[in-house]
């Protein structure tokens, strides 16, 4: 699967002239700067091929990641036996209405989205805001916090991504997180507390 | 191609490009995601390793270069443009839950402190997240009276995954040789800690020998010649994009090649990937039918839905290419892991490891560590 919508959108960085340029000092393998992953992600949701494909849909950025691409053998016109890395972030959307992804490949000191795939076949990472959006979903539900006993906010809260491969599971293209619980080391072992950040309900099981 | 002649107007405009980025061998990455490693440690220098490494969330330890010097006047050549676990996918014997603990989760890696990584044994907390350990690794050779040890640079990170860690170490040996390893430890599945499920690792090598350019990938096939007592092994050609098996009786390998790379001796230098594992695991999941991928190098192509990049298969004969490797941790749970008290589960199991070796051959003109 070689089908990158290929886009070389390269006004982008001439139309953000407020943004910070890149760090020079930065050398090529560092990991993003803080600056970097701004730009990245301004650029992304500024990039028309992400806008056409997200609309406006509800969506969350899952995540943002260091990525040193080669140039590929179509862009040189001889081969070389060292390319420099091309220091660019890879920003991954999820986006809730149809449940799929977009991930926009930024060339960051091009400040330029050299591509842009849609991700249906993967999954895409949960938000921090996500988590944190679904643990207040939990501990308001007053069945739950009667399951977890007195001061369940003192419990350490750990997550999992559902992805449902069953039709009649619930969760079935749905973003969904099954929460535990923790006090000390120890796991409560039940119930298995599912949070179905799509339509923003709780649902507890006994395993 | 107008568009490519307005790209590349603006950027020559903006020309924001490190000015040292030409000279690859050179340091692509500042301290502590830079570390340059000389054996034997003590001594006068003979082989050297430069790597920049970095963790991200949702890929946990990567290798962001790796170089090695096989004498002190010798070039350093490039072994990988980057290296990482692609995902971690997780079934339950159920049939259910399966998940993806990396792709799925974004999950980042936690701390190492002296008590992970003790000085006394070589260790150094780099950034807080990575533990470096330079060690011995026991008998390099032997043979009668004379011995020689190894030593080898080790790069860990462990990645919290809820009430999971996954261990990623790479380990640089001295002799060039590399090891690829993912273990498992922590807490079982809270609400089925008794369940048994794998721990699959998908690893995308980006392996350029000696550059980018002009790669190849073989597979090493041994057969027993039965009824006879001959046996023989080939070493073929994958000319295109394609998944292949790994079967413990023809000790299957991948032999990476580089079409210029030659020792001393003129003998082609490549790199084995050998499988280092204790079963073979085949889900409903099209991407597990599979054990080794070859495909061509494209950036976009980083978590492993494999089918879909060979699908149309392309030429992997002298170009950049990318391997794809992944192993199982068959966890059957056992009391050690741990036990109920009341309704919660508590215990720790230990680590349980997959992984690979990736061994030069005809790198060097004759034994190395060699008096």
């Amino acid at each position: 699967m070689n089908t990158s919508h290929v886009l070389y959108a390269a006004a982008i960085g001439l139309a953000l002239p407020t943004l910070p340029l890149v760090a020079q000092q930065v050398r090529p393998l560092d990991p993003l700067t803080p600056a970097e992953v701004e730009l990245a992600q301004q650029l992304a949701r500024a990039d028309s091929q992400v806008r056409r494909l997200i609309g406006d849909r509800r969506n969350v950025i899952g995540g943002i990641s260091f990525v040193a691409l080669k140039l590929e053998p179509q862009d040189t016109t001889a081969p070389i036996r060292e390319p420099t890395p091309v220091r660019s972030a890879m920003v991954s959307f999820y986006v809730y209405d149809g449940d799929f992804g977009v991930r926009a490949f930024v060339d960051l000191a091009r400040r330029a989205v050299r591509s842009v795939d849609l991700v249906e076949e993967q999954p895409i990472p949960m938000a921090p805001e996500e988590i944190a959006a679904a643990t207040r979903l939990a501990l308001a539900d007053s069945g739950l916090r009667k399951r977890l006993g007195p001061r369940p906010e003192a419990l350490r809260v750990e997550w999992l991504g559902v992805r449902a491969v069953d039709d009649k599971d619930p969760c079935y293209h749905r973003r969904c997180v099954q929460l535990l619980f923790r006090r000390g080391r120890a796991f409560l072992t039940r119930p298995i507390v599912t949070v179905d950040l799509t339509g923003g309900t709780v649902r507890m099981e006994e395993p | 191609m107008k568009r490519r002649h307005a790209f590349a107007l603006v950027a020559g405009c903006l020309s924001l490009t490190w000015p040292g980025a030409r000279a690859m061998s050179q340091q692509l990455c500042s301290s502590p995601y830079f570390v340059e490693q000389s054996f034997p440690v003590g001594a006068t220098p003979q082989t050297t390793w430069r790597i920049c490494w970095q963790t991200q969330a949702g890929w946990g330890l990567m290798i962001t270069s790796a170089h090695f010097r096989k004498s002190p006047t010798s070039p350093f050549m490039r072994v990988f443009w980057d290296a990482y676990v692609s995902d971690i996918f997780v079934p339950y014997h159920p049939g259910s839950p399966r998940y993806y603990d990396l792709s799925g989760f974004g999950f980042d890696v936690t701390t190492v402190s002296a008590a992970d990584c003790p000085a006394a044994t070589g260790g150094t907390p780099l950034a807080g997240r990575v533990c470096k350990e330079v060690r011995d690794r026991g008998v390099m050779w032997k043979d009668d009276a004379q011995v020689r040890r190894g030593q080898e640079l080790v790069l860990w990170a462990a990645i919290d995954a809820a009430n999971y860690n996954y261990i990623v170490e790479w380990t640089f040996r001295d002799d060039g040789v590399i090891i690829g390893r993912l273990g498992a430890t922590a807490v079982n599945l809270p609400w089925t800690p008794l369940v048994t499920h794998m721990h699959n690792a998908v690893w995308r090598l980006d392996i350029d020998l000696n550059g980018y350019w002009g790669d190849a990938v073989h597979q090493g096939i041994h057969t027993e010649n039965l009824p006879g007592n001959s046996a023989t092994d080939t070493d073929s050609l994958i000319a295109k994009e394609t998944g292949l098996e790994w079967n413990d009786l023809a000790f299957h390998s991948l032999h990476v090649y580089d079409a210029t790379l030659t020792n001393g001796r003129g003998h082609p230098t490549s790199y084995h990937l050998i499988p280092l594992r204790t079963g073979t695991a085949r889900h409903a999941e099209a991407f597990t039918q599979k054990d080794f991928w070859v495909t061509r190098y494209h950036y976009n192509e980083r978590r492993p839905t494999l089918p879909s990049y060979v699908a149309i298969p392309e030429n992997v004969n002298n170009t950049d290419i990318v391997v794809w490797y992944w192993g199982s941790i068959h966890h059957v749970p056992r009391d050690e892991d741990g036990e109920y008290v009341n309704n919660y589960w508590q215990g720790e199991a230990h680590v349980n490891w997959t992984g690979f070796m990736l061994k030069p051959n005809n790198l060097f003109d004759r034994t190395p560590f060699y008096p």
